[in-house]
């Protein structure tokens, strides 16, 4: 087994016992980066002297006996819209690509005091809104299993890092299925943790009501121990949770006895690639086996939820990327005529196509005459589809599905059909409507050995049972043990 | 109702954004389609639902979220400044806005 194959508890292992040290570990996936990224292209920039450095500073403290975290000493990589003070944080777009943030996310503060070694950053659609990571302004990111196909997104340098063994582990966003969409294309583990207990601060908005940081990792194990890490109460985010949070590696329990499991037909219908269908009902065999209870539900609110989460995204977007405007940071239009000119350009130039269009579709639902016909109407949307999940939720323990209802497809194939592509988030948008918890997990391959993932959720705050669910689906099945071959 | 290219050359101008002839066109074409699957949101009876202005939040889990009000650490002038501000100025540059 090579290195880049252990995951963060066998990397831990390895550092502990002094089999290998931090410094050879960082120099390996640093070569490993190199050797590699011109083929995949997941980082946009790869930090080598401060991850070097960091891994020399980091062994020193285990050496020491101070440092004592399962993540010490292990290399990551951060998706580029999460700031990192001193290294730039771009967003994929034109429009960042000369901002240096003056200080740390809470999550990188949070990693770092964990002993985290950051390998670089990581590419994304521009601002987060894409789900093939093709709207990066910078490069278009590969599938590791089929270099020809997206590796999903909007983190999708994230997912392909973790998947192709560029990063042990790295951090994502989800807005609308951000994480776990590129994690269910590239065969890793993604999760969306419930809203309020990651904090965002440092995090470059895109929809605030919304947007959650979570893990892309190898295994569930690994996820649960990333996890530990970043939840948490953090002051500089209003909507950060004050609920002591539990230690998730207690939840890497494998059973599922008893378990209450809701399958909606609406996530398996005749919209869903056959392959998808049969590895998400092959999953509820597994569960049932196990001893779990699954019976097929019904969430007929289901049709209205991708128009609900489009209006309100858009609208939060076009709000918050108002603040693009050429004064304090960003790209700046060369010589205005005036105020009006110098904002109307650095935003015109500084933006890419698909964000334009997300904002003007924000501004439009926005407007005199549309409010209430478009996102009051969404907002009234959210409230019914919230509910409907949550009485779900008192009858069963989590819901399972697919995460999106095809494999990864060819680079350029859906690009220029929006509507295609907001339509393919239909499985991933409601865990965002309803501030839930999702993960995704390997699950089985098509008929073109491209990976399939099943997505878990779970009740607010109740990362525990997707976690115990998802860890036993793990223990009893191979499909996270595959890698790509990559031609190697 | 239809989008027209007034309705994209007006919602361009909220936004402050400037579109060339054939970015009009494509968003002209692209917003309309998005527009009319929105439409769809239309069929849904909302007629005694509130709206969600904001993410169901447990009382216990926001209360005393309002901080006293305490000076915090701030952050160096020199690392706030955009990073094309001349060498020694302490100010964000624009064009100017009075005569």
């Amino acid at each position: 087994m090579k290195l880049h194959e252990y995951t963060i508890s066998q990397l831990h292992d390895l550092i502990s016992k002094r089999e290998i040290s931090v410094p050879e570990l960082t120099r390996y996936m640093l070569d490993r980066i190199e050797s590699l990224d011109s083929k995949l292209e997941c980082y946009i920039t790869v930090t080598e002297k401060q991850a070097m450095e960091q891994a020399e500073k980091v062994q020193k403290m285990i050496d020491e006996g101070t440092l004592n975290s399962p993540l010490a000493g292990i290399p990551m990589g951060i998706k580029d819209n999460i700031c990192t003070r001193g290294i730039p944080t771009t967003c994929a777009s034109k429009m960042l690509s000369n901002f240096v943030p003056p200080y740390d996310a809470h999550v990188v503060k949070k990693l770092y005091d964990n002993g985290a070694v950051l390998l670089g950053k990581l590419n994304m659609d521009e601002f987060a809104m894409g789900s093939s990571t093709e709207s990066s302004h910078f490069k278009k990111t590969k599938n590791p299993w089929d270099t020809e196909r997206v590796p999903g997104g909007s983190s999708g340098g994230s997912a392909a890092a973790v998947a192709a063994g560029e990063a042990i582990y790295a951090l994502g966003s989800d807005t609308g299925g951000s994480i776990r969409q590129p994690a269910s294309f590239c065969g890793c583990v993604g999760l969306k943790p419930t809203y309020g207990l990651v904090s965002r601060f440092g995090l470059v908005a895109y929809a605030s009501s919304f947007d959650q940081i979570g893990p892309l990792t190898k295994t569930v194990t690994d996820c649960a121990l990333v996890l530990n890490a970043i939840a948490g109460h953090d002051p500089m985010d209003l909507t950060s949770s004050r609920r002591q949070h539990p230690d998730y590696t207690k939840a890497l329990v494998n059973d599922v006895k008893g378990l209450k499991i809701g399958l909606p037909r609406e996530f398996i219908d005749d919209s869903v690639q056959k392959d998808i269908r049969d590895a998400v009902l092959n999953a509820v065999k597994v569960f049932s086996d196990l001893g779990a209870q699954c019976e097929e539900i019904s969430i007929p609110i289901m049709e209205y939820v991708v128009p609900t989460y489009y209006i309100i995204a858009l609208a939060e977007a076009s709000s918050n990327l108002a603040r693009y405007d050429g004064v304090k940071f960003g790209y700046r239009a060369a010589n205005p005529k005036d105020m009006l000119d110098f904002c109307m350009r650095s935003r015109s130039e500084g933006f890419g196509t698909e964000v334009k269009r997300r904002i003007l579709l924000g501004t439009y639902v926005l407007s005199s005459g549309y409010y209430d016909a478009y996102y009051k109407k969404a907002l009234k949307a959210r409230t019914i589809i919230t509910r409907e999940f949550n009485k779900a939720f008192e009858k069963y323990d989590i819901i399972i599905g697919p995460v999106s209802p095809t494999t990864a497809y060819r680079i350029g194939e859906k690009i220029n059909d929006p509507v295609q592509m907001y339509m393919e988030d239909i499985f991933t948008v409601p865990v965002n409507i309803a501030g839930l918890p999702a993960i995704s997990i390997p699950c089985g391959f098509d008929s073109k050995s491209l990976p399939i993932g099943l997505q878990i959720i779970g009740k607010r705050f109740d990362e525990t049972t997707v976690i115990r669910a998802a860890y036993t689906f793990e223990q009893n099945t191979d499909f996270h043990k595959a890698w790509p071959s990559l031609n190697e | 109702m239809a989008i027209t290219k007034e309705i994209i050359e007006y919602i361009a101008m909220l936004a402050r954004l400037q579109l060339d002839e054939n970015e009009k066109n494509s968003m002209v074409a692209d917003i309309s389609k998005i527009i009319s699957y929105f439409d769809k949101l239309k069929e849904l009876d909302t007629s005694n639902i509130n709206a969600m202005e904001f993410l169901v939040m447990d009382e216990d889990v926001f209360e005393g979220a309002l901080r006293d009000d305490i000076v915090g650490k701030s952050y160096d002038r020199e690392d706030l400044l955009h990073p094309e501000e001349e060498e020694g100025s302490e100010y964000f540059t624009v064009p100017r806005v009075v005569e």
